[in-house]
């Protein structure tokens, strides 16, 4: 019996919606934070001083595995929503992936960057002009949808 | 700002958080040119051109056209670019040069910028502008030393009155360095976080206004030194703004409310604007028609009719 079912799940026509599925909805997604200090070196973002800090870096790291990136003729570029502490939106931040062209045996080897990076402007910024204190949340989400594809990170941005 | 006739146009230069710097047609709002990540012409920085950019025009006496900027998070280097293409011009970096998020101030009559960095000693820096058509940034001599040293340093912008250079630092203390002697006087550590953005200079006398973290606060600049006025509580103040030849600044703050101070009593007329909870950003002055312009943290922009 168990057999027959499988056989029949696996004749079973594709669904359209799953067939037109685009590339972004299948990945997932995660964000680190890390605050740089003065020397421009990142740090933890657990308290980011917001006359020190230049900035806080988003790396968002897509879970697509890595040979499907490579075929994608447009690697997915991620967006972070950055809310502030009273849960408004401050920023939208693009997050380009980095793509290396280099030649292996004679052909064009295109490797696309799982990571992506966006810096968010802290210290000399309306964040610390405004006093925009408090904890701060940041969403990762693939350009072109509307649903993060990650779970959020916090960052807490004081004087 | 209409730059110079050469260039035949109104033309906006903004910065903006994300790094970029660009040149926007003041009338059409097209965009002229760009230094950013998104055209792959940004600044050679890893946090791009956060400061506001300044200028020198020929059209306001300017010896040269150029637009100055600072990069923040290294290396960091100040920058004089061609308004009419954004190309590079001059630059000046050097080692103990720290970010620069603030805007440079241009003193035409010196032909001479003076921009803050965040971290000391190297603090204030001074450049010369270069001579007609001969644009270039060399260590103004003028400034002696230069950089100069108020510790620990400023996210800011300076302003100059009366050949003395006035700006915040980050622990609340006030800087002022008189260009004639090289003198730096400042005004204590009140431990209300940063100076935010700039000093605000009465032009009528010798006070100075500013915000820090939870206050607005008063002080006057004695030659020697700089006293203590008035410190009121405000939290979450945002920089202040005076309208000139007023007894009136205003700050925006952290609960919807655009706030009138009266400098001569403290007396405060509050404006609500926005639910409480909402912030209320750094206010400017269409002086042609007494309005006072903010933005807020909800992505509105207010005009009030001033003073109320």
């Amino acid at each position: 019996m168990s057999i027959l079912l499988l056989a029949i799940a696996l004749a079973a026509p594709i669904s359209p919606d799953l067939e037109e599925a685009r590339p972004a909805e299948r990945v997932t997604c995660s964000v680190d934070v890390r605050a740089l200090d003065a020397q421009g070196q990142p740090r933890s973002a657990r308290l980011v001083s917001a006359s020190i800090a230049p900035a806080v870096v988003f790396r968002g790291r897509l879970s697509l595995h890595e040979r499907e990136m490579e075929d994608e003729a447009t690697p997915a570029t991620l967006l972070f929503d950055v809310f502030n502490a009273r849960g408004q939106r401050y920023q939208v931040l693009v997050a380009e992936p980095r793509v290396v062209v280099s030649e292996r045996a004679g052909h064009r080897v295109k490797k696309v960057s799982k990571t992506r990076e966006a810096a968010l402007a802290v210290a000399g910024s309306s964040i610390a002009w405004t006093s925009m204190y408090g904890k701060w949340r940041v969403e990762p989400r693939i350009e072109g949808t509307t649903r993060r594809c990650g779970a959020p990170e916090y960052f807490t941005i004081q004087p | 700002m209409r730059v110079a006739p050469t260039l035949g146009a109104w033309r906006l230069f903004v910065g903006t958080d994300g790094g970029g710097v660009h040149a926007v047609d003041g009338k059409s709002g097209q965009l002229i040119w760009s230094r950013s990540a998104a055209f792959g012409t940004a600044l050679p920085s890893n946090g791009g051109a956060q400061a506001a950019p300044a200028g020198l025009f020929k059209n306001f006496g300017g010896n040269n056209d150029m637009i100055l900027v600072g990069t923040n998070n290294g290396p960091d280097t100040f920058y004089a670019l061609d308004p009419d293409t954004g190309n590079d011009i001059a630059s000046y970096s050097d080692a103990g040069m720290a970010p620069i998020t603030g805007m440079a101030v241009v003193d035409y009559a010196g032909n001479r910028a003076f921009f803050l960095t965040s971290n000391s000693p190297a603090v204030l820096y001074g450049v010369d502008l270069g001579p007609p058509l001969a644009a270039n940034l060399t260590l103004s001599t003028l400034l002696s030393p230069n950089p100069v040293n108020c510790s620990p340093g400023s996210a800011g912008s300076a302003v100059l009155r009366n050949n003395r250079l006035y700006f915040g630092s980050s622990s609340t203390r006030i800087c002022s360095v008189d260009l004639l002697t090289g003198s730096v006087s400042t005004a204590g550590n009140t431990g209300d976080g940063a100076v935010k953005g700039f000093v605000w200079p009465d032009r009528r006398n010798n006070n100075l206004y500013f915000s820090s973290n939870t206050r607005v606060q008063a002080v006057r600049d004695l030659g020697a030194s700089i006293n203590p006025l008035w410190s009121l509580p405000i939290p979450n103040a945002s920089m202040v703004l005076q309208k000139p030849g007023s007894d009136y600044i205003y700050v925006g703050n952290g609960n919807g409310q655009l706030i009138q101070i009266d400098v001569v009593t403290q007396f405060q007329t509050p404006l609500t604007l926005e639910a409480s909870g909402v912030q209320i950003g750094a206010p400017s002055l269409d002086g042609g028609y007494d309005l006072v312009i903010v933005g807020s943290s909800t992505g509105t922009l207010h005009a009030v009719r001033v003073p109320y």
